[in-house]
């Protein structure tokens, strides 16, 4: 499995095997007071190679500060099944969203939000960003 | 064949369980140690060449088409007490990682 994209955006969903993403690429947030809801999603598309469909896979994503400390973690899985048009060897695209609209943030600072393929050998994908007030933009 | 669905826990305990319909049962933190379990086990039961692990969708916010599913839980969310006035700016490009 690989990440081919992966992004903090405003909205996003999945419909008929197809990712809508609204506003991507935040990294900075800004809000008038803390804590306050982190308000964003993230977009991911992985890819599969065929030969790991036999089995489930499994990714997390975990909100961190900027001392490490975790505010969140989702787990998920999924699985595929190449369908009758799929080209012998083609890899699979698993478009999938995370919802941490209603994430508490305690307080402006760095963040990052780590997306593990949970594979050996692949090294997570990590989204920073930062909250603020919104002075700060000034 | 021999099919163990695997589902992703949404209550406390461990993260990922199996079952069959002949009684087995197991359950792990981290998905590859459950199949990992489940393949042990089912060379031991003599029915690795016909196993088939397949991924039960059961969360709301899973989404399926026919031909993957998926099942996503996420933990620590709820909604601060005092929630202020937000403004998202995006000001980076969009993250794309290979």
């Amino acid at each position: 499995m690989e990440i081919r994209v992966a992004t903090i955006c405003d909205f996003a969903q999945v419909r008929e095997g197809l990712l809508s993403v609204l506003s991507a690429g935040i990294t900075r947030i800004w809000n008038n007071q803390y804590p306050a809801p982190l308000g964003v999603m993230i977009a991911l598309i992985l890819e599969i190679n065929p030969s790991d469909t036999l089995v489930p896979q499994e990714v997390r994503i975990r909100v961190e500060n900027e001392d490490g400390a975790q505010l969140a973690e989702a787990s998920g899985g999924s699985q595929m099944k190449p369908g009758p048009g799929h080209d012998p060897g083609e890899l699979l695209v698993l478009p999938s969203v995370i919802d941490f609209r209603n994430l508490p943030i305690p307080a402006p600072g760095r963040y990052q939000i780590v997306i593990d393929p949970m594979s050996e050998g692949i090294d997570p994908t990590v989204l920073a960003f930062r909250a603020g007030f919104p002075s700060d933009a000034d | 064949m021999h099919t163990v669905r695997v589902y992703l826990n949404d209550q406390e305990g461990t993260r990922w369980w199996a079952e069959d319909d002949h009684g087995f049962t197991g359950c792990a933190d981290r998905l590859s140690e459950l199949v990992d379990k489940i393949h042990e086990w089912a060379e031991c039961e003599g029915v690795l060449d016909i196993l088939s692990v397949q991924l039960i969708e059961r969360t709301p916010g899973g989404r399926s088409t026919d031909n993957w599913s998926q099942s996503v839980k996420v933990t620590g969310l709820h909604r601060p007490e005092s929630a202020g006035t937000r403004r998202v700016v995006s000001v980076g490009p969009v993250m794309v990682s290979s």
